[in-house]
């Protein structure tokens, strides 16, 4: 854009001169905005999104996956899984090197491995129980053999999440035994699609194309990937006015998307996802407690309005998205909003024919289409005989609160989604007693028979019984109503015309593996 | 003499109420509902893995212990670990204390070389169009915060103006770290590289800009009272009785006397604006002490709080005594009776 008149223009002139010389700039730049920092950049310690961004352009996988959710190969190029589902055997790519030339050796996943155990943060809580030292050996340069405790059918969706480090790089800047946690947190050891260009902690990270990286390139591969945090709606806008930003964060506002697609330059990419976003419902408080309460919060839940109005989605039939499609269950009927059923509901309740019935609905607070709903929920459960106290809660309060079943709220609004491509990342973290006292367990459901089928569809390696047994939790979680399904998140992108190749992945950041996108114009 | 145990005195007490301040702080932070380790690792990690991290940071101990473990390691330079960069708290600070300690100086800078010309200017022009002007000027500036001014340039910017930056402190294109004072105007020009030094000043022009329009407001204000507050005196009549020319009355004779209040309220802004840059740090992207510091509290991050505080807090017990020392310097009587005046 021009400066519109002399003055501004010789500002900018007086400014352009105090640029004396100007690097060569690369050719397929994308920069998009992150609302929150990098906190590391260490794959064995990755936790949210930004971290996982991070590890999925520095390093590589043994495998990855794709738009279905399908495990595709990468570092490695073939695998084999023993009979009993305990062994896998997978037969390295020859020619993979790291960033720094060294080619990727089976030892390298064995270090990695080792690593990612030892200092037991990360995805590391994926392989507990499963994996033990060594567990996984090099049974030559190009071949690494992993050998579980115990039936895991899963394994193969988790083992996208172990990334791959150069080992000689690592060892040779341990410092008092660290694994090299204080140099990795500031180094790519990997052989991903990108290396380490520049890091400002809490401003930018860049990364830059990895020439030799064993995938190859196509054309119009993206050169540089600018991260820029920024997540006030205006600094976004003003970033996209200038010329600087390529692609927005998910998580803008409606306005903010509108505001960008009325520049020529973006393009509004809407995609469903695996993320569902939930009234996650307390199971053992009253009066969330009683089964026809839950039923009747469902049936007083006006799904089309929140859909059309409030947030954007996809309808939500049950506990796990259609993005699952071998395992999703057809039959399950959309959830209606109809206030006579709510009430029907609720005369078979012990509440029956009362009034004032407390309850409670947290939600993360400043949030605003959370709110709206909260307010919604308020107007629609007095009608039914309820007095709602809404909680507005920080997040941190909010995870601590979901910490005791007596501090959990009644209702609570959580989105979740998988961090690793199978139902079990959807159930276990959800649903299974073991896993309780988490924000995403606020049902507290404590069903022995919802755990043992969880138990039961990973120790099975027979693919037709898992998605017997996952159809089957799923119409035993509807029929107990644990929660409110209020829609299948639909993320959202402002995207620049000529970039292309996002698509959702259901694994944790996958789909900003910017060596999957391309950019389509060429000047 | 009295002086110099003045100045030894509030030495004395500025370490006890450093002290005091951690203590504070210790059990605020400790205060704030959520449990650090889980935000750290996130909600997947399992019992056992929040439990060993509880462990490694010594949050299962009595909090007594943890205060006395964390004095310990300040005494030896170590501030212990950020839970949220899984490195060194000192090794953040010293990364992100320069980006805010640049913001903050050139502030500084911008609002003496705008408020003090202003405030002398306007008092010679009192009830004249400037003064009228400036006192306007100022107003806008005070009322206005500092954040809406902030997205108000950065908005008008982005929109209009090209060849100024709307964020961070550097082109991605330069591929420079200011890894010898951590200021990259300065590194810049240390290592020659003038087009570093004029892309990191093009990048502090916006939020210096607002971050400093308050404080000019402020400081015009100030000074054009106290310039005409001396004026008024019986020597500067003489002065200018006895035919001294205008501009050896006010820079020689008026001057001096009319900065005191200028340069309490210089000191006092320059202390309390590396805190209040967060929010400036935040719009821009700054990478600085401050919005790491904001960062650290809603993350539950205890030693990068501590840290970020006591650095906070050092820095402002330094400039008070700087400015203490300056008023002496430029107030006889101060030195000589021991007390500010």
């Amino acid at each position: 854009m021009r400066p519109r008149n002399v003055y501004v223009r010789s500002l900018a002139l007086a400014l352009a001169v105090l640029t004396l010389f100007s690097a060569a700039a690369a050719q397929n730049v994308v920069t998009l905005n992150a609302v929150q920092i990098f906190g590391t950049i260490d794959p064995a310690i990755a936790s949210d999104y930004t971290d996982y961004m991070a590890a999925v352009n520095l390093y590589d996988g043994l495998v990855s996956v794709d738009e279905n959710g399908a495990t595709v190969p990468l570092l490695a190029e073939s695998w084999e899984i023993s009979d009993d589902a305990t062994v896998f055997t997978f037969n390295l790519k020859e020619g993979a090197t790291f960033q720094d030339g060294s080619e990727v050796l089976a030892s390298d996943v064995v270090y990695s491995v080792e690593r990612l155990l030892a200092i037991g943060q990360g995805p590391s809580y994926l392989f507990q129980g499963v994996l033990e030292a060594g567990s996984v050996v090099a049974l030559d340069d190009h071949t690494v053999q992993f050998t579980l405790s115990q039936v895991f059918s899963p394994f193969l969706s988790t083992v996208p999440l172990i990334f791959v480090v150069n080992e000689d790089a690592v060892r040779a800047n341990e410092v008092n035994g660290d694994w090299g946690r204080a140099y990795v947190g500031d180094n790519s050891v990997g052989s991903g699609p990108y290396s380490l260009a520049s890091w400002e902690r809490g401003s930018r990270i860049v990364f830059q194309r990895y020439e030799q990286w064993h995938g190859g390139w196509h054309e119009g591969a993206i050169d540089e990937v600018r991260v820029i945090i920024a997540n006030d709606e205006a600094t976004v806008r003003a970033l996209a006015a200038s010329g600087e930003l390529t692609m927005t964060s998910q998580f803008q506002s409606p306005e903010t998307y509108d505001a960008l697609t009325r520049m020529d330059r973006f393009r509004l990419v809407s995609v469903p996802t695996g993320t569902g976003f939930y009234y996650k419902l307390n199971t053992q408080v009253a009066p969330t407690d009683d089964v026809h309460v839950r039923r009747a919060i469902a049936y007083a839940t006006d799904y089309e309005t929140i859909r059309e109005f409030i947030f954007p989605g996809e309808p939500l039939a049950g506990p796990l998205p259609s993005v699952f499609a071998d395992q999703y269950l057809d039959e399950l009927e959309l959830p209606v909003y109809d206030l006579e059923l709510a009430a029907a509901e609720m005369a078979q309740s012990r509440y029956a024919g009362q009034t004032n019935i407390p309850i409670t609905h947290a939600y993360v607070a400043d949030t605003a289409f959370e709110e709206d709903i909260a307010l919604m929920f308020q107007a629609t459960m007095e009608t039914l005989g309820f007095t709602v106290t809404l909680q507005p809660e920080p997040w941190n309060r909010l995870t601590e609160l979901a910490t005791s079943v007596d501090t959990t709220p009644n209702v609570t609004q959580v989105f979740f989604g998988p961090t690793y491509a199978s139902p079990d990342s959807m159930f276990y973290t959800q649903y299974h007693s073991d896993a309780a006292g988490t924000w995403a367990s606020m049902e507290w459901l404590q069903d022995p028979e919802i755990d043992a089928l969880i138990d039961a569809a990973r120790s099975t390696g027979d693919v037709e019984e898992q998605n017997r047994i996952y159809k089957e939790i799923q119409r035993q979680l509807v029929d107990d109503q644990v929660g409110v399904f209020l829609l299948v998140q639909t993320v959202q992108h402002a995207m620049d015309v000529c970039l292309d190749g996002f698509s959702y992945v259901p694994v944790q950041s996958f789909d900003y593996d910017f060596s999957r996108y391309t950019w389509t114009c060429r000047e | 003499m009295a002086y110099s145990s003045m100045l030894l005195r509030r030495l004395g007490w500025s370490v006890v109420v450093l002290l005091g301040l951690t203590v504070v702080v210790f059990v605020i932070a400790r205060m704030v509902p959520g449990d650090p380790a889980r935000m750290a690792l996130g909600p997947t990690a399992s019992a056992e893995q929040v439990n060993q991290l509880r462990s490694e940071m010594g949050l299962d101990q009595p909090l007594p212990v943890q205060y006395l473990r964390f004095m310990g390691g300040l005494l030896r330079g170590d501030l212990g670990n950020s839970l949220l960069t899984r490195r060194p708290v000192v090794n953040d600070l010293r990364q992100t204390f320069p980006a805010t300690l640049e913001l903050v100086l050139l502030t500084v800078l911008l609002m003496a070389v705008t408020g003090v010309p202003f405030g002398i200017l306007a008092a010679r022009n009192k009830d004249g169009w400037f003064d009228n002007f400036a006192r306007l000027a100022s107003l806008l500036g005070v009322v206005t915060p500092a954040f809406f001014l902030a997205l108000l340039l950065q908005l008008l910017v982005g929109y209009n103006v090209a060849g100024i930056p709307v964020l961070g402190r550097l082109s991605a294109d330069l591929r420079f770290t200011a890894d010898q004072t951590g200021f990259m105007i300065l590194d810049g020009l240390l290592a020659g590289r003038m087009d570093v030094v004029g892309d990191a000043f093009r990048h502090l022009l916006l939020p210096t800009i607002a971050l400093a329009a308050a404080s000019i407001g402020q400081i015009t204000r100030i000074t054009r009272s106290s310039v005409l507050d001396v004026s008024r005196k019986d020597y500067v009549e003489a002065e200018r009785a006895f035919g001294l020319p205008d501009w050896v009355v006010t820079f020689k004779y008026l001057l001096r006397p009319s900065a005191i209040p200028t340069v309490t309220i210089l000191g006092l802004e320059f202390a309390s604006l590396l805190g209040n840059a967060f929010l400036i740090e935040m719009v821009f992207s700054l990478p600085g002490m401050a919005s790491y510091g904001v960062r650290a509290i809603l993350q539950n991050d205890f030693n990068a709080v501590m840290g970020t505080v006591l650095v906070s807090g050092v820095f402002f017990v330094a400039v008070n005594l700087v400015v203490d020392l300056v008023l002496g310097f430029i107030d006889p009587r101060i030195r000589l009776r021991g007390a500010p005046a």
